[in-house]
């Protein structure tokens, strides 16, 4: 029976399968025309197309001051980045803790001729912005005008160097506001966390310190001692000064000199010691109620200038860099939902090279997502990575070179960080061929040594019910 | 369309004029999820193939959902932008995601309120006094959603939700960079132009005293992780579409009372070591009424129980102490800084969308420093008078430690 139907059957049947064949062929080439999408067509036929772009800053030099300026006068805005190095907060003499964190709130209130009031409707008015930061190793300021107002910009940038009200009204006051700043730290978990990591990281270094100094030490600051800081720490030795924006190299001579000339030229501040690190230590726990866990960890890292910075900071891209691609992100948040957010960056002080990275999640998901963290962390040190990552991490590096032009700020402050890390002027030219040197070997390289041994977890949150 | 021609980069920047408040009853967060949805697939990109698009093309790419608007943006080279429109404009009209990637996402806005909300003592104190304040208003609802909800939400909710509002009559496109406009209307005419156009999004449309009744209200909460108390008092107010006049001229009044060194309220009571910090707040950009709020860190909980009282005493000075030249002087201060806005094309970008997304007109943007200046001072008094005689007042208090 089956065998004659299927006879019978086999010519028309034949026909139908031919056509039938035909038909999905055809639709099937239709579907996959319609369905396929080439981001590379868009890219090529694009009716913009590259543009030269070769942006090098200049070193501006005078009487011993140098500063690198990116000159563009597309908006009328002046940026000046500078930061003092050795002058941080990790830098307080024993006993002063706070005193850069307090001169740098202070620095902005009042100085030459203008009290508070005065000084700070002049910057209002004039539509400046002025301030300055006490970080770990360096005390950096940033000051912003609209060309029309450079002059009074200038000025009032050279009084605060020169001669800062710092009365004494204005310290109690600042004091205060420290302290009620430092006790509210800890009312968030990860704010606690973030200092109990620097503790376990940097032990007895001062790279632990609570970056808003100690409350006792603070208490006792005295105006002589922030007078006797912007002495020895503010200096022409340890300044890096980057100008982006609306100014020319003349301009920016002179207003060098007129500006940071008054500087003294030399600083007191003695470098401090490398932190020693010990990564292998156990992870170390605050017990507390909350909805989340949160975690910190690190590795040893590399310098900016070691041969293994590009091989790593490709490595890094891959495994928890930005973006919703990387090894970390697929695997904990986008296959399982574990988390909201999960990555690892470089930190390339010079002092203590770091991988450094974060996430939080429900008891229970952190649980799978520690767990994870740690598998991938030891896979990547094993196998490293594949070509095609390799590929895809220099072609993001490479497609988004441009975008570190899109504000005079910003191009001011990469001018500084080009300067701290000594990559010098033919940084910008160079950066991209660097990348695409970089070889699958390199990177595997830099995997097998730098994720050799898991990281050193802090984490906060409520593990016992 | 933005020109600036420093770099060649563009921001691209996609709002729908829908937001949270557009939710279903009972749906909260559908929204949000939906945002992160549209990074999970279309037909022709499926799954996650979008944000390997964006990495490999070196893009800045990310997405915020706010009560009243949903947007998307990309911070790209110049040649990625018609790279980033098709994209943006096949996930406008083609989402489909898996029921996997559905169920990975829900567990990560679900992450998302742990992290932002929950685990945030201020976030959750904030979360409270809105919910008291706005009432049935569907501000008063969380834009996250609740837990409850986000665990019932369906992928059939947000595929509801996206037919609704994701079209592009619904939808306003910022460009900002390195193009001219000729280019621009060529780009957005072929890759936006073909799409098709939904009968009219359902949206709720809100004004802020629907109810005319006056009401006023004062919480107090303690928390134990709170180290220093706050103080948060919120008045009801118009916003820029409902009444231009008054908005402008609450825009003055925010910045005079609390916004930088010199702010009146900074003067009398931060620097005379009465309060550790106190600032002024307006939402001018809204769609559904908007909130002038001040925020105040007294030192512990007794200055805490007085600081509404001394607030209220210190704003009646200021209102005494306010007069012509002290206007004119508050304009320029507010208008010096004018400039900064052209520099970073994402920031361009933000704030013209959002203007065009709440109803701004082009001119409307062009005019904002003709419309600041034209405020007199009796338009002044008037936005005050309408500040004390707010139909919602509202003043939340958070203290430090166990109810004793």
């Amino acid at each position: 029976m089956r065998k004659s139907k299927f006879k019978h059957r086999k010519p028309r049947g034949r026909f139908i399968k031919y056509i039938l064949i035909l038909f999905c062929l055809a639709a099937g080439l239709a579907l996959w025309k319609a369905q396929t999408f080439k981001p590379e067509k868009f890219v090529k036929n694009s009716i913009i197309q590259e543009k030269t772009f070769a942006q090098v800053p200049k070193a501006i030099q005078t009487n011993g001051l140098t500063a690198w300026l990116l000159e563009d006068h597309t908006v009328p805005i002046i940026s000046v980045h500078f930061l003092f190095q050795n002058a941080g907060y990790a830098y307080d003499p024993k006993g002063k803790e706070g005193r850069a964190v307090l001169t740098a709130e202070m620095l902005t209130l009042g100085a030459g001729t203008n009290d508070r009031t005065a000084f700070q409707e002049l910057l209002e008015q004039n539509g400046i912005g002025l301030s300055f930061s006490a970080e770990q190793d360096d005390f950096s300021g940033a000051l912003t005008t609209p060309t029309a107002n450079k002059e009074t910009a200038f000025q009032l940038l050279k009084d605060v160097l020169t001669s800062p009200k710092l009365s004494n009204t204005d310290i109690k006051v600042v004091k205060t506001q420290i302290n009620i700043a430092r006790n509210r730290q800890k009312e968030h978990p990860e704010g606690e966390l973030s200092l109990k990591f620097l503790e376990v990281l940097y032990g007895n270094h001062p790279y632990a310190r609570n970056p808003l100094g100690k409350e006792k030490d603070v208490k006792n600051l005295t105006q002589k001692d922030l007078q006797a800081f912007i002495k020895d720490a503010l200096a022409q030795d340890n300044l890096i000064v980057g100008v982006a924006g609306d100014i020319t190299a003349e301009e920016t001579a002179k207003m060098l000199q007129d500006v940071f000339g008054v500087l003294p030229n030399v600083s007191k501040q003695e470098p401090i010691a490398a932190p020693a690190i010990s990564f292998h230590l156990p992870p170390a726990h605050i017990e507390r109620a909350a909805t989340q866990t949160s975690v910190r960890f690190a590795a040893h890292g590399v310098e900016r200038t070691d041969k293994d910075f590009y091989p790593l900071y490709i490595a890094n891209h891959i495994f928890g860099g930005s973006g919703l691609t990387s090894r970390l992100s697929l695997s904990a948040r986008e296959n399982e939902g574990l988390t909201y957010g999960i990555g690892t960056y470089l930190s390339t002080n010079k002092n203590a090279p770091l991988i450094l990275g974060s996430f939080s999640a429900t008891p229970e998901n952190y649980d799978k997502a520690i767990k994870i963290l740690r598998s991938e962390w030891k896979k990547f040190a094993k196998n490293g990575a594949t070509e095609q990552e390799l590929e895809n991490a220099c072609d993001y590096l490479l497609a988004s070179y441009h975008l570190r032009f899109s504000s005079v700020e910003g191009m001011a402050d990469m001018l500084v960080v080009m300067q701290k890390y000594n990559l010098g002027l033919d940084f910008l030219q160079n950066r991209n061929t660097k990348i695409k040197n970089v070889r699958i070997e390199d990177v595997n390289r830099a995997a097998a040594t730098y994720f050799q041994t898991l990281p050193l977890e802090v984490s906060i949150g409520r593990t016992e019910e | 369309m933005v020109e600036n021609h420093r770099a060649p980069i563009v921001q691209h920047l996609l709002i729908y004029k829908s937001g949270a408040m557009d939710e279903p009853f009972n749906k909260g967060g559908v929204a949000h999820l939906l945002e992160h949805l549209m990074f999970r697939g279309t037909q022709k990109v499926p799954d996650s193939t979008y944000n390997d698009i964006m990495n490999k093309n070196g893009a800045e790419s990310n997405a915020f959902t706010s009560r009243d608007i949903t947007a998307y943006h990309q911070l790209v080279d110049i040649t990625r932008l018609e790279l980033v429109m098709a994209l943006e404009a096949d996930r406008m009209q083609n989402l489909n995601f898996s029921e996997k990637a559905f169920e990975k996402e829900r567990r990560i806005i679900f992450e998302e309120r742990m992290q932002r909300v929950s685990n945030n003592p201020t976030a959750r104190f904030a979360e409270e006094l809105n919910k008291i304040f706005w009432k049935n208003h569907p501000y008063a609802h969380p834009i996250t959603g609740t837990e409850e909800e986000i665990k019932n939400l369906t992928a059939e909710d947000v595929y509801a939700f996206y037919r609704t509002h994701y079209t592009p009559n619904n939808a306003v496109l910022v460009l900002a960079g390195d193009l001219d406009e000729p280019t621009a209307k060529i780009l957005a005419h072929k890759y936006y132009g073909g799409l098709v156009r939904a009968p009219g999004s359902s949206k709720t449309e809100f004004l802020s005293n629907s109810t005319g009744e006056k009401s006023t209200f004062e919480i107090s909460e303690h928390m134990q992780e709170i180290a220093a108390p706050r103080l948060i008092k919120q008045y009801l107010v118009p916003s820029l579409h409902e009444d231009p006049k008054i908005a402008y001229a609450l825009m003055i009044w925010a910045s005079y009372l609390g916004e930088g060194d010199t702010a009146y309220l900074n003067r009398e009571l931060v620097r005379t070591n009465k309060m550790a910090s106190v600032g002024a707040s307006y939402d001018a950009l809204s769609r559904g009424g908007s909130v002038f709020g001040i925020t105040a860190l007294p030192f512990n909980n007794t200055d805490a129980k007085k600081a509404n009282e001394l607030l209220d005493k210190t704003l009646e000075k200021a209102y005494k102490s306010f007069n012509p030249k002290v206007l004119e002087k508050e304009k320029s201060k507010m208008l010096s800084g004018l400039v900064y806005v052209r520099d970073n094309p994402q920031e361009t970008a933000m704030l013209v969308g959002s203007m065009a997304a709440l109803g701004m007109s082009a001119e409307d943007m062009e005019n904002y420093a003709q419309n600041i200046q034209a405020v007199d001072f009796k338009t002044m008094q008037e936005a005050w008078e309408k500040l004390q005689n707010s139909a919602q007042k509202g003043v939340g208090l958070l203290l430090v430690g166990e109810k004793s």
